[in-house]
């Protein structure tokens, strides 16, 4: 099994304590990417941006409570993935998957529909993963501090994922 | 052994949902105003447990004690056009006041508003309606003060003296609750299209019918929503949305009976006795002069009072025949104002009254009437320039 290598996440030097610019700095670097994972784990445009406020306020308001274990950016995907988490579970009649964006032709429409359909077949702790690889580039370890859980499952977790994922759409949904 | 991204899990994610434009600034702007609120309203829980402690040692009127500086239960009301809010007696705002706002994301909690120029489609437009005036400060050594300034201005001698007595005869308590009551006020919005049938027009569930609004940028203002929202600084602008297409329709509220006396007994945990009735009427209507703003349909007295919504609770008082006020909300000043009246230092409240025996003119029952109080720099007191009905 490969570790992926650390892509994409900004390793600033640790600190002890966060304080309102490193957060605004840490959210500012990878803004479109919070607001991405949150829109794809609340399922709504509306949802996500209310969970990247959420996440950010809790973080500017228990600053204190950040430990300097790790980044201040892995600390605010725990605080976004938690946020987008209670956002979806209080809109319990959300549409599997979030809107589709502009409009477009017949074709796309019922591949999208058929990707919707897959995605949200997979188990919630999959999808999530999913979305932290591939909308943040995330790797294993910053996963598994987003989601609470060991490094080892995040492996197991992604490759169960592609197999459902490519299972389910084949080639020919995606030619 | 997994490989890197796999290209057909990506295309699938990128169909799933397409990058997006995160508007990082807004997102982050509204956060932090909603941190800074948070942690205000934190302080401010704590402060008032202390207080409310220190007075319970201090007082026998545990009622008082325990509701007087807990404003939230009195904030809420059932009309989706009003907002009830409490101001702060120590915060003022010195910001800009833009006369539209338009906002993206109205909604609960903080959200991010522009200064209108180019309207996005699906943003909510916001009118300023007014500024929050500042609070009194009613103590029994501020009232003292007032009657003195009331006799320097030319009130009747015998009048202010016996107002004095009457001060004397009431307990710390009831001014106490007056001080609260002060800081209340009620503003009333909406499209004005109260059917006959009792139905109105209101904004969208979760949208707010009145914003205040605090300036983060020259062109980016901070908005909350004000119905129930405690510790507004005086000087901070008000901002009632403009109606739309998808405003429902709904069953307006009942009236309350009497919100006034409501609010005072419950902020003072009994019903006020004679002296305290007695007094509270004869403070308020301290006369500083008569009448020479008549330009209206009813002729009203002047009379000074600490604060605007107190000088408008007493216009019924004009007609002359006795009177229960039911409710005094602030409207939006309107575009025109009658008479000479100036926008500046000039306030509009819709006051409902009951009148309780007829005179000739005015029925029996329920009336509804439009008040225009101004504030005078000289006496530092809000009177009645003008009563309309309509």
């Amino acid at each position: 099994m490969t570790e992926l290598p650390s892509s994409g996440l900004v390793r600033s030097p640790r600190r002890r304590e966060a304080t309102a610019a490193t957060i605004e700095t840490a959210y500012r670097a990878h803004a479109g990417e919070f607001l991405r994972v949150a829109t794809a784990i609340a399922g709504s445009r509306e949802g996500g941006r209310d969970a990247v406020q959420e996440a950010l306020t809790r973080a500017l308001t228990r600053r204190g409570t950040f430990r300097g274990s790790g980044t201040v950016e892995a600390w605010l995907w725990k605080a976004v993935v938690n946020a987008a988490r209670n956002v979806r579970s209080r809109s319990p009649r959300v549409a599997e998957g979030p809107e589709a964006g502009t409009a477009s032709d017949d074709a796309v429409d019922e591949q999208r529909d058929a990707i919707r359909a897959a995605v949200a077949a997979l188990p919630e702790r999959q999808r999530h993963a999913l979305f932290l690889r591939y909308y943040a580039d995330l790797d294993y370890a910053a996963i598994a501090d987003a989601l609470g859980v060991r490094r080892g499952t995040v492996s197991a977790t992604l490759s169960h994922a592609h197999d459902s994922l490519r299972a389910a759409l084949g080639e020919e949904v995606l030619q | 052994m997994i490989a890197d991204r796999d290209p057909i899990v990506a295309r699938a994610l990128d169909l799933y949902l397409p990058e997006l434009d995160a508007n990082a600034g807004a997102l982050f702007v509204a956060a932090r105003a909603d941190a800074a609120g948070m942690r205000v309203a934190r302080r401010r829980r704590q402060t008032i447990a202390a207080l409310a402690f220190a007075a319970f040692l201090l007082l026998a009127g545990a009622a008082v004690a325990a509701q007087q500086f807990d404003l939230l239960p009195f904030l809420h009301t059932n009309d989706r056009n009003t907002a009830r809010f409490a101001v702060s007696p120590s915060d003022t705002y010195l910001g800009a006041a833009p006369q539209a706002l338009s906002c993206a994301n109205a909604k609960v909690g903080t959200f991010v508003c522009n200064v209108t120029g180019t309207m996005a489609p699906g943003n909510r437009t916001y009118q300023l309606g007014m500024r929050v005036d500042g609070v009194p400060s009613l103590t029994r050594q501020g009232m003292l003060d007032s009657l003195d300034k009331a006799q320097a201005g030319g009130a009747d001698p015998n009048q202010i003296a016996r107002v004095r007595d009457d001060l004397d005869k009431v307990g710390d308590d009831f001014i106490r609750a007056l001080a609260v009551l002060s800081r209340i006020e009620t503003v009333a919005g909406g499209d004005g299209s109260t059917s006959s049938s009792g139905a109105e027009r209101v904004p969208p569930r979760g949208v707010p019918a009145w914003t205040a609004c605090r300036e983060v940028t020259l062109t980016t203002y901070s908005c909350r929503p004000l119905a129930a929202l405690t510790g507004v600084a005086s000087g901070t602008p008000l901002y009632f949305l403009q109606p739309s297409s998808d405003w429902r329709t709904v069953k307006a509220p009942r009236t309350q009976q009497s919100d006034f006396m409501i609010l005072l007994e419950r902020v003072l945990g009994r019903k006020p006795n004679a002296d305290e009735t007695r007094f509270f009427i004869d403070f308020a209507t301290v006369t500083v002069g008569t009448a020479s703003s008549s330009s209206g349909p009813t002729q009203t007295q002047t009379v000074g009072t600490p604060g605007p919504r107190a000088a408008a609770l007493l216009a019924p008082q004009s007609l002359g025949v006795p009177t229960r006020i039911v409710s005094a909300t602030g409207r939006p000043l309107r575009q025109h104002l009658p008479g000479a009246l100036r926008r500046t230092g000039t306030r509009l409240y819709r006051v409902v009254f009951d009148t309780l025996r007829a005179d000739g003119v005015d029925r029996v029952g329920r009336h509804t009437i439009y008040v225009y109080v101004t504030r005078s720099d000289e006496l530092h007191v809000w009177s009645v320039a003008l009563v309309a009905s309509k």
